[in-house]
């Protein structure tokens, strides 16, 4: 398979939520363009969201709470594969990317999502006190360090570079999803992801490489969208894949720490 | 609330700040003018032109025709265009609005963490 058939085939970023005919628009003469400080300002918008309903299911835990929290979460996934759409091997788009449609379906992401957050992050912090705050510090650091890398070109991704880390997050994808189906088939886990011996903090390890890895993909297709006058609506789009990426590293770096803190 | 709690959350806050900061600022040179850059977008203009069709089969690695926008129909040829440095903040439509929102955003996170680090060791 040629680079150009990868990319064809499997979309242009390593991000599973984001598909290259996502992006194949740009705004015409009178419309609004998006602006590198419109997606920082709907980035901060949508973290300030998960946060808010992160406390809320993270310090209300009532059966009513819990309920809001299982509808929240399922809106943020229907939000999720709406928007980025739904690919399967094989077989092609089984459902379209709508980016347009990003505007409406951010909020609801971050905001159904913020439930999922807090309810991982209070069984972590009952165990591990301290935790969250350390997780999230972590998560920043990681994140203004790649920024800098990426503005600063220490980091320059290509489509090599573009290649090599949708393998390894497919890779990551499929292993847990593989260990979905080995849980519910036989009750366990895959030892490598509980595991708080030198393998299983090796994996966590390099599965919070990739996220980070994967937030210099989301910088550059915000930044490239703010050179070429993408449509407003990408502001949303890339936010909201910005997001994601930081919830997957924020979820990496928790579970590595857990890890760590239990040896 | 012990001393390395205070650092980590100090560690947390100035990263939080640093990184919506730095986002505003365009990527360097080094970053933007490279022709293994990854095309997101198709090979397309910086705007494009309904008038002309977007045939995008054949324009792969092929250098791309700039289109202008709409021109001054009595432009002032005396007022020389402004470079603007790589390092420099891009347009932005409320500044004082925007700095305010992420201020905004950064106090809420530290807030929420600090709470929930109280609760969970009250």
């Amino acid at each position: 398979m040629s680079r150009h058939a990868a990319l064809d085939t499997f979309g242009r970023s390593g991000n599973p939520l984001i598909r290259s005919n996502a992006f194949d628009s740009t705004a015409a003469f009178g419309d609004e363009k998006m602006t590198l400080q419109g997606a920082v300002n709907k980035t901060s918008m949508l973290l300030a969201m998960t946060v808010l309903t992160a406390g809320l299911s993270w310090n209300i835990q009532t059966p009513v709470m819990g309920l809001i929290s299982m509808l929240g979460i399922g809106a943020a996934l229907i939000a999720a594969i709406t928007t980025f759409g739904f690919y399967f091997f094989f077989v092609g788009w089984i459902l379209k990317p709508r980016p347009h449609l990003a505007p409406k379906t951010a909020p609801i992401y971050a905001l159904g999502m913020g439930f999922a957050v807090g309810l991982i992050s209070q069984t972590f912090e009952a165990q591990f006190p301290g935790i969250v705050l350390e997780a999230v510090s972590l998560t920043f650091f990681v994140a203004a360090s790649m920024l800098l890398a990426y503005k600063t070109g220490i980091i320059k991704p290509d489509r090599n570079f573009l290649l090599m880390l949708f393998a390894a997050t497919m890779g990551v994808v499929l292993t847990y999803l593989a260990n979905l189906i080995y849980t519910l088939v036989t009750g366990n886990v895959f030892f490598v992801l509980t595991d708080n011996g030198w393998m299983g903090i090796g994996f966590s390890l390099l599965v919070v490489a990739i996220a980070a890895l994967n937030l210099v993909l989301d910088f550059d297709i915000i930044e490239q969208g703010a050179e070429r006058g993408a449509p407003k609506y990408i502001e949303w789009f890339g936010a909201m894949a910005l997001v994601m990426t930081l919830i997957w590293l924020y979820m990496e770096i928790l579970r590595l720490l857990a890890k760590l803190r239990s040896r | 609330m012990s001393a390395s709690t205070i650092l980590v959350g100090v560690l947390g806050a100035a990263s939080a700040f640093m990184f919506f900061y730095l986002f505003r600022f365009k990527a360097s040179t080094k970053q933007t003018d490279r022709d293994d850059r990854i095309d997101w977008y198709g090979a397309g203009s910086k705007v494009h032109d309904p008038k002309v069709p977007a045939d995008r089969s054949s324009d792969v690695d092929k250098p791309v025709p700039e289109m202008h926008e709409p021109e001054d129909p009595a432009p002032d040829r005396s007022v020389r265009p402004q470079a603007i440095p790589s390092s420099a903040p891009v347009q932005e439509s409320s500044p004082r609005i925007n700095k305010w929102l992420i201020a905004v955003a950064v106090v809420l996170i530290v807030v929420v963490l600090l709470s929930f680090y109280e609760s969970t060791n009250a």
